[in-house]
Protein backbone atom coordinates (compact mmCIF):
# COMPACT_ATOMS: atom_id res chain seq x y z
CA UNK A 1 0.00 0.00 0.00
CA UNK A 2 1.13 3.51 -0.77
CA UNK A 3 0.75 5.78 2.26
CA UNK A 4 -0.57 9.24 1.42
CA UNK A 5 -0.99 11.81 4.18
CA UNK A 6 -4.22 13.76 3.80
CA UNK A 7 -4.82 17.39 4.75
CA UNK A 8 -8.59 17.83 4.72
CA UNK A 9 -8.22 21.60 5.10
CA UNK A 10 -11.23 22.58 7.18
CA UNK A 11 -13.63 20.63 4.96
CA UNK A 12 -15.19 17.21 4.92
CA UNK A 13 -13.87 14.95 2.20
CA UNK A 14 -16.34 12.39 0.84
CA UNK A 15 -15.96 8.87 2.24
CA UNK A 16 -15.78 7.70 -1.35
CA UNK A 17 -12.37 9.37 -1.73
CA UNK A 18 -10.95 7.10 0.98
CA UNK A 19 -12.70 4.03 -0.43
CA UNK A 20 -11.52 4.74 -3.95
CA UNK A 21 -7.96 5.31 -2.76
CA UNK A 22 -8.03 1.98 -0.90
CA UNK A 23 -9.13 0.29 -4.14
CA UNK A 24 -6.15 1.87 -5.88
CA UNK A 25 -3.85 0.55 -3.17
CA UNK A 26 -3.48 3.91 -1.47
CA UNK A 27 -3.80 4.27 2.29
CA UNK A 28 -5.11 7.81 2.70
CA UNK A 29 -4.38 8.99 6.26
CA UNK A 30 -5.82 12.15 7.77
CA UNK A 31 -3.18 14.13 9.63
CA UNK A 32 -3.34 16.87 12.23
CA UNK A 33 -0.97 19.78 11.66
CA UNK A 34 -1.28 21.22 15.15
CA UNK A 35 1.79 19.22 16.19
CA UNK A 36 4.77 17.94 14.21
CA UNK A 37 4.08 14.16 14.39
CA UNK A 38 3.08 14.14 10.73
CA UNK A 39 6.62 15.08 9.76
CA UNK A 40 7.84 11.68 10.98
CA UNK A 41 5.08 9.92 9.04
CA UNK A 42 6.11 11.77 5.91
CA UNK A 43 9.41 9.89 5.73
CA UNK A 44 7.58 6.64 4.82
CA UNK A 45 4.85 8.25 2.76
CA UNK A 46 4.31 8.26 -0.99
CA UNK A 47 3.15 11.84 -0.71
CA UNK A 48 0.70 14.37 0.67
CA UNK A 49 -2.79 15.00 -0.63
CA UNK A 50 -4.43 18.39 -0.08
CA UNK A 51 -8.15 18.94 -0.39
CA UNK A 52 -8.39 22.31 -2.12
CA UNK A 53 -9.14 25.03 -1.63
CA UNK A 54 -8.71 25.05 2.13
CA UNK A 55 -11.39 26.70 4.28
CA UNK A 56 -10.12 29.02 7.02
CA UNK A 57 -10.57 32.56 8.31
CA UNK A 58 -13.96 32.72 6.55
CA UNK A 59 -12.44 32.35 3.09
CA UNK A 60 -11.22 29.69 0.70
CA UNK A 61 -7.44 29.60 0.71
CA UNK A 62 -4.73 28.15 -1.50
CA UNK A 63 -2.00 26.48 0.52
CA UNK A 64 -0.34 24.64 -2.37
CA UNK A 65 2.68 26.90 -2.88
CA UNK A 66 3.62 26.67 0.80
CA UNK A 67 3.34 22.87 0.74
CA UNK A 68 5.37 22.72 -2.44
CA UNK A 69 8.13 24.78 -0.80
CA UNK A 70 8.06 22.64 2.30
CA UNK A 71 8.27 19.37 0.38
CA UNK A 72 10.97 20.67 -1.94
CA UNK A 73 13.15 21.21 1.10
CA UNK A 74 12.16 18.28 3.27
CA UNK A 75 10.91 15.50 0.96
CA UNK A 76 11.61 16.31 -2.70
CA UNK A 77 10.77 12.78 -3.83
CA UNK A 78 7.29 12.95 -2.31
CA UNK A 79 4.20 13.61 -4.44
CA UNK A 80 2.00 16.60 -3.79
CA UNK A 81 -1.49 15.51 -4.85
CA UNK A 82 -4.29 18.04 -5.11
CA UNK A 83 -7.94 16.99 -4.86
CA UNK A 84 -10.65 19.50 -5.66
CA UNK A 85 -13.97 20.22 -7.36
CA UNK A 86 -12.30 22.52 -9.88
CA UNK A 87 -12.90 21.04 -13.35
CA UNK A 88 -10.40 23.27 -15.19
CA UNK A 89 -7.47 22.41 -12.93
CA UNK A 90 -5.06 21.07 -15.52
CA UNK A 91 -2.23 19.35 -13.69
CA UNK A 92 -0.85 15.80 -13.63
CA UNK A 93 -1.19 15.65 -9.84
CA UNK A 94 -4.78 16.89 -9.71
CA UNK A 95 -7.65 14.61 -8.79
CA UNK A 96 -11.15 15.77 -9.74
CA UNK A 97 -13.31 14.56 -6.84
CA UNK A 98 -16.44 14.42 -8.99
CA UNK A 99 -14.77 12.14 -11.54
CA UNK A 100 -12.98 9.63 -9.32
CA UNK A 101 -14.17 6.72 -11.47
CA UNK A 102 -12.25 8.16 -14.45
CA UNK A 103 -8.90 7.49 -12.73
CA UNK A 104 -7.02 4.19 -12.46
CA UNK A 105 -4.48 2.79 -10.03
CA UNK A 106 -1.76 3.55 -12.57
CA UNK A 107 -2.55 7.29 -12.30
CA UNK A 108 -0.56 7.35 -9.07
CA UNK A 109 2.55 6.04 -10.81
CA UNK A 110 2.38 9.01 -13.18
CA UNK A 111 2.12 11.53 -10.35
CA UNK A 112 5.12 13.83 -10.43
CA UNK A 113 7.50 14.07 -7.51
CA UNK A 114 7.86 17.55 -6.04
CA UNK A 115 11.36 18.04 -7.43
CA UNK A 116 10.02 17.45 -10.96
CA UNK A 117 6.57 18.90 -10.67
CA UNK A 118 5.22 20.97 -13.55
CA UNK A 119 4.15 24.53 -12.88
CA UNK A 120 0.86 24.92 -11.04
CA UNK A 121 -2.08 26.51 -12.86
CA UNK A 122 -3.81 29.53 -11.27
CA UNK A 123 -5.69 28.36 -8.22
CA UNK A 124 -8.80 29.85 -6.70
CA UNK A 125 -8.36 30.96 -3.12
CA UNK A 126 -6.30 33.44 -1.18
CA UNK A 127 -2.66 32.66 -2.02
CA UNK A 128 -1.11 31.91 1.35
CA UNK A 129 2.46 32.22 0.13
CA UNK A 130 1.71 35.86 -0.76
CA UNK A 131 0.05 36.33 2.61
CA UNK A 132 3.12 34.93 4.32
CA UNK A 133 5.40 37.30 2.42
CA UNK A 134 3.31 40.21 3.63
CA UNK A 135 3.33 38.76 7.11
CA UNK A 136 7.08 39.30 7.11
CA UNK A 137 7.64 42.18 4.76
CA UNK A 138 4.40 43.99 4.20
CA UNK A 139 4.29 47.72 3.84
CA UNK A 140 4.02 49.10 7.36
CA UNK A 141 0.43 48.11 7.99
CA UNK A 142 1.02 44.45 7.35
CA UNK A 143 4.44 43.53 8.67
CA UNK A 144 4.03 41.72 11.92
CA UNK A 145 7.75 41.28 12.41
CA UNK A 146 8.34 45.03 12.37
CA UNK A 147 5.89 45.54 15.22
CA UNK A 148 7.34 42.73 17.26
CA UNK A 149 10.90 43.97 16.70
CA UNK A 150 9.98 47.39 18.06
CA UNK A 151 8.55 45.82 21.19
CA UNK A 152 11.51 43.50 21.65
CA UNK A 153 13.98 46.37 21.29
CA UNK A 154 12.39 48.24 24.20
CA UNK A 155 12.30 45.11 26.36
CA UNK A 156 15.91 44.30 25.53
CA UNK A 157 17.09 47.80 26.43
CA UNK A 158 15.09 47.82 29.65
CA UNK A 159 16.42 44.37 30.62
CA UNK A 160 19.99 45.48 30.01
CA UNK A 161 19.53 48.60 32.11
CA UNK A 162 17.97 46.60 34.91
CA UNK A 163 20.31 43.62 34.98
CA UNK A 164 23.66 45.08 33.96
CA UNK A 165 23.50 48.73 34.94
CA UNK A 166 21.53 48.21 38.17
CA UNK A 167 19.29 51.15 37.32
CA UNK A 168 16.18 51.22 39.54
CA UNK A 169 13.12 49.97 37.65
CA UNK A 170 11.08 53.07 38.50
CA UNK A 171 13.61 55.10 36.55
CA UNK A 172 13.71 52.64 33.64
CA UNK A 173 9.96 52.54 33.54
CA UNK A 174 9.64 56.33 33.48
CA UNK A 175 12.39 56.95 30.94
CA UNK A 176 12.06 53.98 28.64
CA UNK A 177 9.12 51.62 29.14
CA UNK A 178 6.26 54.07 29.73
CA UNK A 179 7.15 56.37 26.76
CA UNK A 180 7.36 53.29 24.52
CA UNK A 181 3.65 52.63 25.17
CA UNK A 182 4.10 48.87 25.15
CA UNK A 183 0.40 48.32 25.79
CA UNK A 184 -0.46 50.15 22.57
CA UNK A 185 2.28 48.43 20.60
CA UNK A 186 1.16 45.07 21.88
CA UNK A 187 -2.42 45.76 20.84
CA UNK A 188 -1.08 46.62 17.40
CA UNK A 189 0.72 43.27 17.27
CA UNK A 190 -2.42 41.44 18.40
CA UNK A 191 -4.48 43.22 15.74
CA UNK A 192 -2.10 42.12 13.01
CA UNK A 193 -1.83 38.64 14.41
CA UNK A 194 -5.64 38.29 14.16
CA UNK A 195 -5.38 38.90 10.42
CA UNK A 196 -2.90 36.11 9.86
CA UNK A 197 -2.97 33.39 12.45
CA UNK A 198 -6.25 31.65 11.44
CA UNK A 199 -5.22 31.49 7.79
CA UNK A 200 -2.31 29.11 8.27
CA UNK A 201 -4.02 26.33 10.21
CA UNK A 202 -3.70 23.85 7.33
CA UNK A 203 -0.20 24.66 6.21
CA UNK A 204 3.18 23.17 7.19
CA UNK A 205 3.81 26.14 9.51
CA UNK A 206 0.71 25.53 11.62
CA UNK A 207 2.66 24.00 14.52
CA UNK A 208 5.16 26.90 14.52
CA UNK A 209 2.37 29.46 14.65
CA UNK A 210 0.60 27.56 17.39
CA UNK A 211 3.83 27.64 19.38
CA UNK A 212 4.13 31.41 18.81
CA UNK A 213 0.52 31.91 19.92
CA UNK A 214 1.21 29.94 23.09
CA UNK A 215 4.37 31.91 23.80
CA UNK A 216 2.78 35.30 23.26
CA UNK A 217 -0.16 34.40 25.50
CA UNK A 218 2.43 34.19 28.26
CA UNK A 219 3.48 37.84 27.92
CA UNK A 220 0.01 39.20 27.28
CA UNK A 221 -0.80 40.40 30.85
CA UNK A 222 2.58 42.12 31.25
CA UNK A 223 2.31 43.87 27.90
CA UNK A 224 -1.33 44.84 28.36
CA UNK A 225 -0.39 46.48 31.66
CA UNK A 226 2.24 48.51 29.82
CA UNK A 227 5.21 46.75 31.46
CA UNK A 228 4.55 48.07 34.98
CA UNK A 229 5.61 44.87 36.73
CA UNK A 230 9.36 44.68 37.28
CA UNK A 231 9.65 40.96 38.14
CA UNK A 232 9.25 39.34 34.67
CA UNK A 233 11.73 41.80 33.24
CA UNK A 234 14.13 41.23 36.09
CA UNK A 235 14.11 37.44 35.79
CA UNK A 236 14.47 37.73 32.02
CA UNK A 237 11.31 35.76 31.23
CA UNK A 238 9.76 38.41 28.99
CA UNK A 239 12.87 38.79 26.86
CA UNK A 240 13.31 35.03 26.71
CA UNK A 241 9.78 34.58 25.35
CA UNK A 242 10.25 37.33 22.78
CA UNK A 243 13.54 35.72 21.72
CA UNK A 244 11.83 32.36 21.29
CA UNK A 245 9.12 34.00 19.18
CA UNK A 246 11.83 35.62 17.10
CA UNK A 247 13.55 32.28 16.53
CA UNK A 248 10.27 30.69 15.43
CA UNK A 249 9.58 33.54 13.02
CA UNK A 250 13.11 33.41 11.62
CA UNK A 251 12.73 29.68 10.96
CA UNK A 252 9.51 30.27 9.03
CA UNK A 253 10.93 33.15 7.05
CA UNK A 254 14.14 31.31 6.15
CA UNK A 255 12.22 28.34 4.83
CA UNK A 256 9.25 29.91 3.09
CA UNK A 257 9.94 33.47 2.14
CA UNK A 258 12.31 33.10 -0.78
CA UNK A 259 13.42 36.70 -0.97
CA UNK A 260 14.36 37.89 2.46
CA UNK A 261 12.50 41.14 2.61
CA UNK A 262 11.50 41.47 6.18
CA UNK A 263 12.12 44.11 8.72
CA UNK A 264 15.54 43.38 10.19
CA UNK A 265 15.48 41.17 13.24
CA UNK A 266 17.07 43.01 16.08
CA UNK B 1 -5.53 60.72 -12.90
CA UNK B 2 -7.10 57.76 -11.16
CA UNK B 3 -10.86 57.69 -11.04
CA UNK B 4 -12.44 58.49 -7.72
CA UNK B 5 -13.82 55.80 -5.43
CA UNK B 6 -16.59 56.73 -3.06
CA UNK B 7 -18.18 54.60 -0.36
CA UNK B 8 -21.54 55.97 0.78
CA UNK B 9 -22.76 54.44 4.04
CA UNK B 10 -26.31 54.97 5.27
CA UNK B 11 -26.12 53.96 8.92
CA UNK B 12 -26.78 55.10 12.49
CA UNK B 13 -24.24 57.92 12.55
CA UNK B 14 -26.33 60.48 14.41
CA UNK B 15 -27.88 58.78 17.41
CA UNK B 16 -24.75 57.95 19.37
CA UNK B 17 -22.05 58.08 16.75
CA UNK B 18 -19.75 60.56 15.07
CA UNK B 19 -22.46 62.18 12.98
CA UNK B 20 -22.92 62.55 9.24
CA UNK B 21 -20.25 63.97 6.95
CA UNK B 22 -17.37 63.08 4.70
CA UNK B 23 -14.12 61.29 5.53
CA UNK B 24 -11.05 61.18 3.34
CA UNK B 25 -8.60 58.33 3.02
CA UNK B 26 -5.06 58.88 4.29
CA UNK B 27 -2.15 58.89 1.83
CA UNK B 28 -1.39 61.07 -1.18
CA UNK B 29 -2.41 58.43 -3.72
CA UNK B 30 -5.88 58.31 -2.23
CA UNK B 31 -6.93 61.93 -2.62
CA UNK B 32 -9.78 60.85 -4.87
CA UNK B 33 -11.22 58.39 -2.35
CA UNK B 34 -13.99 59.32 0.00
CA UNK B 35 -16.38 57.87 2.55
CA UNK B 36 -19.72 59.66 2.84
CA UNK B 37 -21.66 59.03 6.05
CA UNK B 38 -25.43 59.53 5.85
CA UNK B 39 -28.17 58.73 8.33
CA UNK B 40 -31.38 58.54 6.28
CA UNK B 41 -34.38 56.39 7.11
CA UNK B 42 -35.89 54.74 4.03
CA UNK B 43 -38.47 56.98 2.35
CA UNK B 44 -39.14 58.33 -1.15
CA UNK B 45 -37.33 61.53 -0.13
CA UNK B 46 -34.33 59.55 1.07
CA UNK B 47 -34.19 57.62 -2.20
CA UNK B 48 -34.28 60.95 -4.06
CA UNK B 49 -31.43 62.25 -1.92
CA UNK B 50 -29.41 59.09 -2.48
CA UNK B 51 -29.91 59.33 -6.25
CA UNK B 52 -28.42 62.81 -6.15
CA UNK B 53 -25.46 61.64 -4.06
CA UNK B 54 -24.81 58.75 -6.44
CA UNK B 55 -25.05 61.01 -9.46
CA UNK B 56 -22.63 63.51 -7.97
CA UNK B 57 -19.96 61.01 -6.94
CA UNK B 58 -20.14 58.87 -10.08
CA UNK B 59 -19.27 61.84 -12.33
CA UNK B 60 -16.21 61.57 -14.59
CA UNK B 61 -16.12 57.80 -14.30
CA UNK B 62 -16.04 57.79 -10.50
CA UNK B 63 -17.05 54.48 -8.96
CA UNK B 64 -19.48 54.43 -6.06
CA UNK B 65 -20.48 51.80 -3.55
CA UNK B 66 -23.63 52.48 -1.59
CA UNK B 67 -24.28 50.60 1.63
CA UNK B 68 -27.81 50.71 3.02
CA UNK B 69 -28.49 49.65 6.58
CA UNK B 70 -31.40 47.23 6.75
CA UNK B 71 -32.55 48.60 10.10
CA UNK B 72 -33.07 51.97 8.44
CA UNK B 73 -35.89 50.29 6.53
CA UNK B 74 -34.09 49.44 3.31
CA UNK B 75 -34.71 46.22 1.43
CA UNK B 76 -34.17 44.76 -2.02
CA UNK B 77 -36.80 46.87 -3.78
CA UNK B 78 -34.87 50.01 -2.83
CA UNK B 79 -31.81 48.82 -4.74
CA UNK B 80 -33.45 48.73 -8.18
CA UNK B 81 -34.03 52.46 -8.77
CA UNK B 82 -30.58 53.24 -7.40
CA UNK B 83 -28.71 50.69 -9.51
CA UNK B 84 -30.71 51.63 -12.62
CA UNK B 85 -30.18 55.38 -12.38
CA UNK B 86 -30.51 56.84 -15.91
CA UNK B 87 -27.01 58.30 -16.14
CA UNK B 88 -24.92 58.88 -19.24
CA UNK B 89 -21.72 56.97 -20.01
CA UNK B 90 -19.49 59.57 -18.40
CA UNK B 91 -20.67 58.29 -15.03
CA UNK B 92 -18.84 55.42 -13.39
CA UNK B 93 -20.14 52.16 -12.00
CA UNK B 94 -22.55 52.19 -9.06
CA UNK B 95 -22.92 49.19 -6.77
CA UNK B 96 -25.45 48.97 -3.97
CA UNK B 97 -25.47 46.63 -0.99
CA UNK B 98 -27.73 45.99 1.95
CA UNK B 99 -26.01 45.35 5.24
CA UNK B 100 -26.87 45.04 8.88
CA UNK B 101 -26.84 43.30 12.21
CA UNK B 102 -23.08 43.26 12.50
CA UNK B 103 -22.59 40.28 10.22
CA UNK B 104 -21.18 41.81 7.07
CA UNK B 105 -17.61 42.32 5.99
CA UNK B 106 -17.96 46.07 6.34
CA UNK B 107 -18.02 45.70 10.14
CA UNK B 108 -14.82 45.66 12.14
CA UNK B 109 -16.43 43.02 14.33
CA UNK B 110 -16.63 40.67 11.32
CA UNK B 111 -13.43 41.66 9.64
CA UNK B 112 -10.40 43.30 11.24
CA UNK B 113 -9.99 45.39 8.06
CA UNK B 114 -13.59 46.57 8.02
CA UNK B 115 -14.78 50.14 8.42
CA UNK B 116 -17.75 50.23 10.75
CA UNK B 117 -17.40 49.90 14.48
CA UNK B 118 -20.11 50.01 17.07
CA UNK B 119 -22.76 52.72 17.49
CA UNK B 120 -22.03 54.95 14.53
CA UNK B 121 -18.23 54.93 14.76
CA UNK B 122 -15.24 53.63 12.86
CA UNK B 123 -13.84 51.70 15.85
CA UNK B 124 -14.78 48.63 17.84
CA UNK B 125 -13.62 46.25 20.51
CA UNK B 126 -13.58 42.59 19.53
CA UNK B 127 -12.80 39.39 21.37
CA UNK B 128 -10.00 37.30 19.92
CA UNK B 129 -9.22 34.03 21.68
CA UNK B 130 -10.59 35.42 24.92
CA UNK B 131 -8.70 38.70 24.68
CA UNK B 132 -10.34 42.03 24.02
CA UNK B 133 -8.71 43.84 21.11
CA UNK B 134 -9.40 47.41 19.99
CA UNK B 135 -9.79 47.93 16.26
CA UNK B 136 -10.12 51.21 14.42
CA UNK B 137 -10.35 52.31 10.80
CA UNK B 138 -9.46 55.91 11.70
CA UNK B 139 -6.05 57.19 10.60
CA UNK B 140 -6.45 60.74 11.87
CA UNK B 141 -9.65 61.83 13.60
CA UNK B 142 -8.85 65.56 13.50
CA UNK B 143 -8.31 65.53 9.76
CA UNK B 144 -11.20 63.10 9.32
CA UNK B 145 -9.04 60.54 7.57
CA UNK B 146 -9.52 56.78 7.42
CA UNK B 147 -6.83 54.12 7.02
CA UNK B 148 -6.04 53.16 3.43
CA UNK B 149 -5.83 49.44 4.23
CA UNK B 150 -9.38 49.44 5.61
CA UNK B 151 -10.85 51.42 2.73
CA UNK B 152 -9.06 49.26 0.14
CA UNK B 153 -10.04 46.05 1.83
CA UNK B 154 -13.73 46.91 2.02
CA UNK B 155 -13.66 48.17 -1.56
CA UNK B 156 -12.06 44.96 -2.81
CA UNK B 157 -14.25 42.71 -0.71
CA UNK B 158 -17.46 44.22 -2.02
CA UNK B 159 -16.27 44.66 -5.60
CA UNK B 160 -15.81 40.92 -5.82
CA UNK B 161 -18.46 40.07 -3.24
CA UNK B 162 -20.88 38.37 -5.58
CA UNK B 163 -18.29 36.31 -7.40
CA UNK B 164 -16.87 35.18 -4.11
CA UNK B 165 -20.26 34.38 -2.58
CA UNK B 166 -21.34 32.38 -5.64
CA UNK B 167 -18.04 30.52 -5.70
CA UNK B 168 -18.36 29.67 -2.01
CA UNK B 169 -21.93 28.48 -2.54
CA UNK B 170 -20.70 26.20 -5.33
CA UNK B 171 -17.89 24.75 -3.23
CA UNK B 172 -20.08 24.24 -0.17
CA UNK B 173 -22.89 22.69 -2.19
CA UNK B 174 -20.56 20.26 -3.99
CA UNK B 175 -18.87 19.41 -0.68
CA UNK B 176 -22.26 18.57 0.77
CA UNK B 177 -23.62 16.55 -2.16
CA UNK B 178 -20.35 14.75 -2.87
CA UNK B 179 -20.72 12.97 0.47
CA UNK B 180 -23.15 10.73 -1.44
CA UNK B 181 -20.53 9.65 -4.00
CA UNK B 182 -20.36 7.33 -5.91
CA UNK B 183 -23.90 8.60 -6.50
CA UNK B 184 -23.41 11.61 -8.73
CA UNK B 185 -26.85 11.68 -10.28
CA UNK B 186 -29.70 12.13 -7.82
CA UNK B 187 -33.33 11.09 -8.32
CA UNK B 188 -35.94 13.89 -8.37
CA UNK B 189 -36.49 15.17 -4.82
CA UNK B 190 -33.43 13.37 -3.43
CA UNK B 191 -31.28 16.50 -3.19
CA UNK B 192 -34.06 18.37 -1.40
CA UNK B 193 -34.21 15.58 1.18
CA UNK B 194 -30.47 16.01 1.78
CA UNK B 195 -30.73 19.81 1.97
CA UNK B 196 -33.64 19.51 4.35
CA UNK B 197 -31.49 17.85 7.00
CA UNK B 198 -30.81 20.04 10.05
CA UNK B 199 -27.04 20.10 9.44
CA UNK B 200 -27.58 21.53 5.95
CA UNK B 201 -29.99 24.27 7.01
CA UNK B 202 -27.63 27.16 6.20
CA UNK B 203 -26.93 25.77 2.77
CA UNK B 204 -30.64 25.43 2.06
CA UNK B 205 -31.23 29.05 3.11
CA UNK B 206 -28.34 30.27 0.93
CA UNK B 207 -29.81 28.46 -2.06
CA UNK B 208 -33.23 29.96 -1.37
CA UNK B 209 -31.63 33.39 -1.20
CA UNK B 210 -29.69 32.75 -4.41
CA UNK B 211 -32.90 31.98 -6.31
CA UNK B 212 -34.67 34.97 -4.73
CA UNK B 213 -37.12 32.98 -2.61
CA UNK B 214 -36.55 34.66 0.73
CA UNK B 215 -38.98 37.49 1.36
CA UNK B 216 -38.06 40.46 3.51
CA UNK B 217 -39.14 40.30 7.14
CA UNK B 218 -40.03 36.63 6.73
CA UNK B 219 -39.01 33.95 9.23
CA UNK B 220 -36.52 32.65 6.67
CA UNK B 221 -34.99 36.13 6.31
CA UNK B 222 -34.58 36.36 10.08
CA UNK B 223 -33.13 32.87 10.20
CA UNK B 224 -30.46 33.49 7.59
CA UNK B 225 -29.52 36.77 9.26
CA UNK B 226 -28.99 34.85 12.48
CA UNK B 227 -26.66 32.45 10.68
CA UNK B 228 -24.81 35.45 9.23
CA UNK B 229 -24.42 37.01 12.66
CA UNK B 230 -23.22 33.78 14.22
CA UNK B 231 -20.73 33.06 11.47
CA UNK B 232 -19.54 36.61 10.73
CA UNK B 233 -20.17 35.92 7.08
CA UNK B 234 -22.51 37.37 4.46
CA UNK B 235 -24.59 34.53 3.07
CA UNK B 236 -27.48 36.31 1.33
CA UNK B 237 -27.74 37.23 -2.34
CA UNK B 238 -29.84 40.37 -2.29
CA UNK B 239 -31.11 40.98 -5.79
CA UNK B 240 -28.35 38.89 -7.31
CA UNK B 241 -29.62 39.10 -10.91
CA UNK B 242 -29.80 42.89 -10.94
CA UNK B 243 -26.43 43.27 -9.26
CA UNK B 244 -24.86 40.95 -11.81
CA UNK B 245 -26.45 42.73 -14.73
CA UNK B 246 -25.27 46.12 -13.52
CA UNK B 247 -21.75 45.13 -12.68
CA UNK B 248 -21.04 42.32 -15.17
CA UNK B 249 -23.54 42.62 -18.02
CA UNK B 250 -26.54 40.89 -19.50
CA UNK B 251 -24.81 37.53 -20.04
CA UNK B 252 -24.02 37.22 -16.35
CA UNK B 253 -27.64 37.95 -15.45
CA UNK B 254 -28.83 35.36 -17.99
CA UNK B 255 -26.44 32.72 -16.69
CA UNK B 256 -27.64 33.44 -13.18
CA UNK B 257 -31.22 32.98 -14.33
CA UNK B 258 -30.33 29.61 -15.92
CA UNK B 259 -28.64 28.35 -12.76
CA UNK B 260 -31.34 29.75 -10.46
CA UNK B 261 -34.04 28.01 -12.52
CA UNK B 262 -32.11 24.70 -12.39
CA UNK B 263 -31.70 24.97 -8.61
CA UNK B 264 -35.31 26.00 -8.06
CA UNK B 265 -36.69 23.21 -10.22
CA UNK B 266 -34.37 20.33 -9.40
CA UNK B 267 -32.69 20.99 -6.05
CA UNK B 268 -35.41 22.82 -4.17
CA UNK B 269 -38.30 20.86 -5.70
CA UNK B 270 -39.00 17.46 -7.26
CA UNK B 271 -38.52 18.70 -10.81
CA UNK B 272 -35.95 16.40 -12.34
CA UNK B 273 -32.80 14.49 -11.53
CA UNK B 274 -29.69 16.37 -10.46
CA UNK B 275 -26.32 15.63 -11.97
CA UNK B 276 -23.36 16.92 -9.96
CA UNK B 277 -21.35 17.42 -13.12
CA UNK B 278 -24.15 19.44 -14.72
CA UNK B 279 -24.62 21.48 -11.56
CA UNK B 280 -20.92 22.27 -11.42
CA UNK B 281 -20.89 23.21 -15.09
CA UNK B 282 -23.74 25.69 -14.61
CA UNK B 283 -21.96 27.30 -11.68
CA UNK B 284 -18.73 27.52 -13.66
CA UNK B 285 -20.51 29.05 -16.65
CA UNK B 286 -21.92 31.74 -14.39
CA UNK B 287 -18.56 32.38 -12.74
CA UNK B 288 -16.99 32.73 -16.19
CA UNK B 289 -19.27 35.71 -16.80
CA UNK B 290 -18.21 37.47 -13.60
CA UNK B 291 -14.90 39.15 -14.22
CA UNK B 292 -12.22 39.67 -11.62
CA UNK B 293 -10.53 37.59 -8.99
CA UNK B 294 -12.52 35.54 -6.50
CA UNK B 295 -10.11 36.50 -3.73
CA UNK B 296 -7.30 38.95 -3.30
CA UNK B 297 -4.23 37.62 -1.57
Amino acid sequence: MKIVLFVEGGRQAPAMLFEQCAEWGVDLRRISLANTDWQDQLQDAFGIMLMLPVWGGNAYLSSVALWQQYLQAEAPKARLVMASFQSDFQHSNHLDILRLSDYHATWWDDCQTVDHMEELPPLIGVDLSEKLKRFFAGHGQDSIVAVLSRIRLVVQMASRELQKMDTPYEEIFQDLVAPAELGLKWREWRNRWINYYPLFEYTPIAANLKQIAKLTDGVEPWMAAGGVDEAPLCDGSILQILNEVRVQLQQIENQYVVQKLSHTYR
Amino acid sequence: MRKSRTIVIVWSWNRSGIGEGEWKVSGSSHEQDLVVCLDLLASPAAIGELKAVLEEHSRDGGEVMLFLHRHHGYFQEHLKPLIHLPLDDSHGLIRCFLFGEGADEIYLTSNARGLLGTSGTFSAKVLFEGQQVGLSAVANAERRELKVAHFDHVWRMYRQALRRRIYELKEDLLSCLSQALPTSVFEPGEVYRILNKAENRTLLLRLLSFVGRIRKHSDLAREIRTFERNNNRTLTFDDCGIQLETAHGQLAAEQHAVLAAYILRNLLARGGEVSLLELREKFEELLLQISGLTYHS
